[in-house]
């Protein structure tokens, strides 16, 4: 039968058809956590002004022992900034400017003393950044009626191992991720190299998405709990005071046949908006705004990624669709359901929703 | 073809051609002229005792020499005998001669019939002659010859060996031996006791004309005669020159040229059953089969039609060197024929040289490492909006209607402009002139195709040509996929339909006017699918061609046409890009013979289009925002863009031909661009040189010059691109040679070369902004070879080899990289062979570099969208290389007065999958290879025609 599908399957290719089947390699899905993942970097505020300062926190996720583990992620962040307004916008001819990095550091990063830490250059899980004072009137102007900006670029570097410097490097970040014990680099499923893009404007700002009244299967989650039953049927009350949902397995084939759960937030309105320089939120312009979800048990039978609409008017906020998922065949108190909120200024924000497989 | 047999008349005087042979032999040193007949099946020696055929009858032994070494003459209506004359002949051997004026008919039945060597000792005497079949290759050559033999006798007489001595070769050496060893002979006697003996023999071989006969006897007279008339044309004019080929079983070849006025005569012939063959320039090569009759005249008048297969290389007014020195031609025999390509004419086209493997099913021509858009098709002069299918299962110019296939990788013309890569002419072909319809009809499980041509009811001196394609695999495909399940989105469903009227004017002109077009869309699979909107694409165009011989000097063509196109591609959500255009082309040139040494053309090529652009696409970014390309932003944009492109273009060119040698051709085209507000001035000169004339001659040639292309439209749009940009900019150079090694075998090898500036290139910074300007160049070398053997009644074939390397670079601050459609090798074989009966089987081997991609060293996250980029420095890595085997095997069943072919075209016969892109883990650590090779796929199809 395989042999006949593929000779039909041949027979009925075409140039379009061909990108969606027909012999399609298989990859996991990038919406499974099952290595080391960064889900995101939140800058707080998410725009600056020049000379003022943020404060950048990595959200990560770590599935390499599976679903039935707890995914949280024991790692080493590094930070570069130092990178503003790069030639044609392009982050990539940022690189040659750390190559003397590891002369300042020891070759354990960790290592290195607090005080003797390079300017521009951070450790830890979190990273305080200062815009330039000249990052505005470097940067090009982008047209007439266009408000002006700047660009920022913050390297980092997710390690669920040991940093440790690299010499001679001018094409990438010079350092490397190596396993404790046997001290061998470690390989993108356990070392997540990214940039995250800090806009700098005059006169406006933006603010995070600011999620809110999350429900799961339409039933709203308290924000806290003492005991079972201060939460809604089917939840259950975690030792942190959280309440959880409670699914049954999936034990069907494919999962079909299975519920599907739903799980949605509301919007803050300002998570939409710009403001001027007296904290009012402007008319005009709008943000884009998109929602990603991500899993380290179960399915998600749906596509992972869309938009999230726009407020029709200053009063209300707009609910998101269905983020869609299907337990896992086996029981297990480590199923997570991870939402990333973006929009297209920077601004970002991360919600885990954990839930309890019986 | 068509004869007309008119009259057959008796012959008063018949001359009869006849063969003789001669036998010489030395022991009494009689030589004997023998005479055969030339209506026998072989040349016989007719000897002693030998009956004897004359048209059928025997005559009686009687008349014969006698049995003792004497051999008769006048076998054929020769009443008397003739004798045989003897001369004095010596040998080594010292065998001694003696001469007598006549040679004794009667059998010598004593030794006195023999002389004495010496006292007591007397030769043998040959008692058995044995005739010898005169050999078939000295007969064809016309040769006689005399072999010298040496034969051992024992003392009964027998011959126990014979040695050539003296040999003549030509299969003379062979017939005497055998003949000879079947000799017998008393044997020598030494006082009277038989002894063994050897002896040197003369064995003549000689073709003699037999004296006229004055009998009146109608058996006297048995010699006929067959002449005729060729002409071709409406009306029917005699054609000079043409050569004509009489063959009969056991008669050397009679060949004819016909005289000034088309006649021709062949006398005198024996009667019988003669082939005819013609053969003329232009004409379809005749076959024919006439009896002549013994004392009577046939005459016949044979009427040639214009070959179909003719690959003319002739230009204008009989020039018989191409200008473009960068030149494959394909004739339809070969275009119909090439294995792996369903009879589609422009997938021929991918079996020639230069031309790359363009990615699977993309429907894309590949020139000498252009981008395929580089590269323009026309159909008789006018620009074919869109080449293939959807699916490139078949390109949109059905190859009935094909008469030649012009290719021209580079180096072309002052006649064609806007594009830096190659050009394919499709010229069709002129209605069949024989006044009646003609018509095929072909069916695959892909497609079915038709078309019929002939005169047109009503109107004299016209006549229709037209044709009409279907695709229906969806329609049987479609449901098997649905219910299997299928990860497919949709399958093609296509049509295209030409149609034409055509007169003939006089001097060779032509008018046609017509129409064509095509249909393309997608079916879904997927019924209830709201996530894939299939795009569908459309043209229609009418078109017209003058061809018009003012004066035998002067000579004028034109094509024009108008059309319609649109195409639509839906994209995710509500986005969408729908494009209609108006294509109106005219194109024109007076070409004059100046002298006998050039021919200056002057042209225009105009181009207008009026168009209309419509999509619904994601906003343009501005004030820090990102490009939001993996995201279904809601906020998108409408376009309602409307505009002229107006592309006026004149050319200028001599082709001098001083000598029959030496041919330069130079030119310049003058072109300008409305939505760029550009001129581009491309001089070009090409040259070739004779360098051995003859059978196999060798011909250098080279080539240089200057081609612009105008950005695409959509890059000079105000609302999606950049104004003030110039046109794509490229030097030709090119230096090669021809060698004709036989008069079916040619070997040509071209290095060519290709240097591109002021390349118009977008680029998307890190912040989404796209420029668009002329920062990019390039450069493409390489080297082609041709090995050809030309299609003649039973074979064609080829070898293809292209070595090249293309690189860009995008901007100055860019690294220089491999051009993405760059393959450094390229390898075509094929060949076809009419095997007999009908059958023909071919095969086509394909070689090519794999395609290029980008290799990661690894994934950058990018927080903004959440995706990955490559890290680090981006290296270009090849995949595996692509090679596939093709067979095709048709059978052909003739009829009288139609033809019925069955064929199986046998893709991928050993089943080989190709690596034809990589594909990349979402972020980026990995890359795996995958084909879109089909599997071994059988396609049968049956065609008739009548």
């Amino acid at each position: 039968m395989k042999a006949i599908a593929r000779i039909l399957c041949a027979l009925g290719v075409s140039t379009v058809s061909l990108s969606l089947g027909c012999d399609k390699v298989s990859w996991p899905s990038r919406n499974h956590i099952a290595s080391l993942r960064v889900l995101g970097v939140r800058a707080e505020p998410p725009t600056l002004a020049p000379g003022k300062s943020t404060r950048l926190s990595v959200s990560c996720a770590d599935g390499i022992h599976g679903g039935s583990s707890d995914p949280s992620c024991d790692v080493e962040v590094a930070w570069f900034a130092g990178c503003d307004n790069p030639e044609k916008n392009d982050p990539k001819k940022c690189f040659e400017r750390y190559a003397t990095l590891p002369d300042q550091l020891e070759p354990v990063v960790a290592d290195t003393e607090v005080d003797r830490l390079p300017k521009g250059f951070g450790f830890g899980r979190e990273f305080e950044f200062v815009a330039p004072d000249n990052v505005l009137s470097n940067a090009a102007k982008a047209g007439v009626n266009v408000v002006h900006f700047g660009s920022s670029y913050v390297f980092f570097a997710v390690c669920a191992g040991q940093l440790v410097t690299l010499k001679g490097l001018k094409d990438r970040l010079p350092v490397g991720c190596r396993d404790r014990h046997s001290q061998q680099l470690l390989d993108q499923s356990r070392f997540v190299v990214g940039v995250t893009t800090i806009y700098s404007y005059d006169l406006i700002t933006s603010r995070n998405p600011e999620l809110l009244s999350p429900e799961f299967d339409s039933v709203a989650i308290p924000e806290s709990c003492i005991e079972a039953a201060d939460c809604p049927a089917n939840f259950d009350c975690s030792t942190a005071g959280e309440c959880l949902p409670v699914v049954e397995v999936c034990s069907k084939t494919h999962q079909r046949g299975c519920k599907v759960h739903c799980l949605d937030f509301a919007l803050a309105k300002s998570s939409f908006g710009i403001f001027g320089p007296d904290g009012s939120q402007l008319p005009t312009p709008e943000k884009s705004l998109w929602l990603d979800y991500f899993t380290n048990a179960g399915g998600l039978p749906d596509d992972p990624t869309f938009a999230l609409l726009t407020p029709k008017d200053a009063t209300t906020t707009e609910r998101s669709d269905c983020i869609a998922w299907v337990p896992p065949p086996e029981a297990t108190q480590n199923a997570h359901l991870w939402v990333v909120v973006r929009d297209n200024r920077g601004g970002l924000t991360v919600r885990d929703q954990r839930i309890l497989v019986r | 073809m068509s004869k007309h047999t008119t009259s057959t008349r008796k012959t008063p005087d018949a001359k009869l051609a006849w063969l003789s042979q001669k036998a010489n032999f030395f022991d009494s040193g009689a030589v004997v002229r023998v005479l055969s007949s030339p209506n026998a099946g072989t040349l016989k020696i007719c000897q002693p005792m030998c009956k004897l055929l004359i048209s059928g009858k025997k005559r009686s032994a009687s008349r014969l020499t006698s049995a003792f070494g004497f051999c008769t003459a006048g076998l054929l209506s020769v009443p008397a005998l003739a004798q045989p004359q003897v001369s004095q002949s010596g040998d080594a051997s010292g065998a001694s001669t003696a001469s007598s004026s006549t040679a004794s008919l009667k059998p010598a039945d004593d030794d006195s019939a023999r002389t004495a060597l010496h006292p007591g000792l007397f030769p043998p005497k040959l008692l058995h002659f044995e005739q010898a079949v005169y050999p078939p290759e000295a007969q064809n050559l016309e040769l006689d010859a005399s072999v010298v033999l040496q034969i051992s006798i024992d003392n009964e007489g027998k011959v126990v060996r014979v040695e050539v001595r003296d040999p003549a070769g030509h299969g003379f050496d062979e017939a005497a031996a055998r003949a000879a060893e079947k000799f017998t002979f008393e044997p020598a006697t030494r006082d009277g006791k038989p002894v063994a003996a050897k002896i040197l023999y003369r064995y003549g071989f000689k073709l003699e004309p037999k004296p006229v006969q004055q009998s009146s006897s109608p058996a006297a007279s048995a010699i006929g005669q067959l002449r005729g008339k060729i002409v071709a044309g409406s009306p029917p004019t005699g054609l000079a020159g043409v050569s004509l080929s009489l063959t009969a079983v056991g008669f050397a070849p009679v060949r004819l040229v016909t005289a000034a006025d088309g006649t021709w005569v062949a006398a005198p012939l024996a009667p019988g059953q003669y082939n005819v063959e013609v053969a003329a320039a232009g004409y379809q090569r005749i076959t024919q089969r006439e009896r002549v009759d013994a004392d009577r005249v046939t005459a016949v008048t044979y009427a040639l039609e214009s070959s179909e297969e003719t690959a003319i290389e002739v230009t204008v007014r009989g020039t018989a060197i191409h200008r473009e020195v960068a030149h494959y031609e394909l004739s339809r025999k070969e275009m119909m024929r090439v294995p792996g390509t369903f009879g589609d004419a422009i997938h021929a086209v991918e079996a020639m040289p230069s031309v790359a493997r363009p990615p699977a099913f993309s429907g894309a021509l590949i020139v000498r490492g252009s981008a395929p858009r580089d590269t323009q098709v026309f159909v008789d002069g006018t620009l074919v909006p869109r080449v293939f299918h959807y699916g490139s299962l078949s390109s949109v110019v059905p190859t009935e209607m094909v008469e030649r296939l012009e290719f021209y990788p580079s180096n072309f013309s002052a006649r064609y402009g806007r594009g830096m890569g190659g050009v394919v002419e499709v010229g069709l072909r002129q209605t069949n002139p024989d006044g009646k319809y003609h018509g095929s009809v072909q069916v695959d499980f892909i497609n079915a195709r038709a078309n019929a041509e002939g005169p047109v009811p009503g109107l004299k001196g016209w006549s229709f040509m037209g044709g009409m394609r279907t695709s229906y695999v969806d329609r049987w495909l479609v449901p098997v996929l649905r219910s299997s399940g299928s990860a497919l989105a949709g399958m093609p469903r296509y049509y295209d339909y030409q149609t034409y009227l055509e007169r003939r004017l006089p001097n060779n002109g032509v008018f046609r006017i017509g129409v064509f077009g095509s249909h393309d869309m997608y079916v879904p699979i997927d019924q209830n699918t709201t996530d894939w909107r299939p795009p569908s694409d459309s043209f229609g165009h009418l078109q017209s061609q003058l061809r018009l011989p003012l004066s035998s000097l002067l000579d004028f063509r034109a094509s024009w046409s108008l059309g319609r196109n649109q195409s639509t591609e839906p994209g995710e959500n509500d986005r969408m890009l729908q494009t209609k255009f108006t294509l109106g082309t005219f194109r024109s040139e007076l070409a004059l013979k100046t002298g006998s040494v050039g021919i200056a053309r002057l042209g225009t090529d105009m181009l207008y289009a009026p168009f209309t652009v419509r999509a619904l696409t994601d906003s343009s970014v501005s004030n820090g925002e990102l490009a939001s390309t993996r995201t279904n932003s809601p906020s998108l944009t409408s376009y309602d863009i409307h505009g002229v492109y107006l592309r006026p273009a004149v050319y200028a060119e001599y082709e001098l031909a001083p000598t029959r040698r030496i041919n330069i051709t130079a030119g310049t085209r003058f072109d300008y661009t409305k939505d760029t507000s550009k001129f581009d001035v491309a001089p070009r000169v090409a040259a070739r040189y004779v360098l051995v004339d003859g059978a196999t001659s060798t011909v250098l040639k080279g080539g240089f010059g200057l081609f612009y292309q105008p950005p695409e439209p959509g890059q000079t749009l105000p609302e999606l691109g950049t104004t003030g940009l110039k046109s794509n900019r490229a030097v030709h150079s090119m230096l090669g040679f021809e060698q004709s090694l036989s008069k079916q075998v040619t070997l040509s090898v071209e290095a060519f070369d290709k240097e591109m500036r002021q390349l118009v290139v977008s680029r998307t910074d890190g912040a989404g902004n796209v420029t668009t300007e002329n920062s990019g160049k390039g450069r493409v070398v390489g080297t082609d070879l041709l090995l050809r053997y030309r299609a003649d009644e039973r074979f064609f074939g080829w070898i293809a080899y292209t070595l090249s390397r293309s690189t860009r670079q995008t901007a100055p601050d860019q690294p220089e990289q491999l051009f993405i459609y760059d393959q450094t090798h390229v390898l075509n074989v094929l060949a076809s062979y009419k095997l007999g009966r009908g059958w023909e089987l071919g095969g086509r081997f394909r070689y090519m570099s794999g395609p290029l991609y980008r290799a990661c060293q690894g994934g950058l996250f990018d927080n903004a969208t959440g995706g990955y980029s490559c890290y680090g420095s981006p290296n270009q890595a090849r995949l595996g290389p692509y090679h596939q085997l093709d067979v095709r095997v048709e059978k052909t069943w003739e009829f009288s007065r139609f033809r019925i072919s069955g064929y199986l075209d046998l893709l991928n016969a050993y089943n080989h999958s190709s690596p034809d892109f990589a594909t990349m883990k979402f972020d980026r650590s990995e890359m795996k290879p995958q084909s879109l090779s089909l599997p071994i796929l059988p396609s049968f199809g049956i065609r008739g025609e009548i």
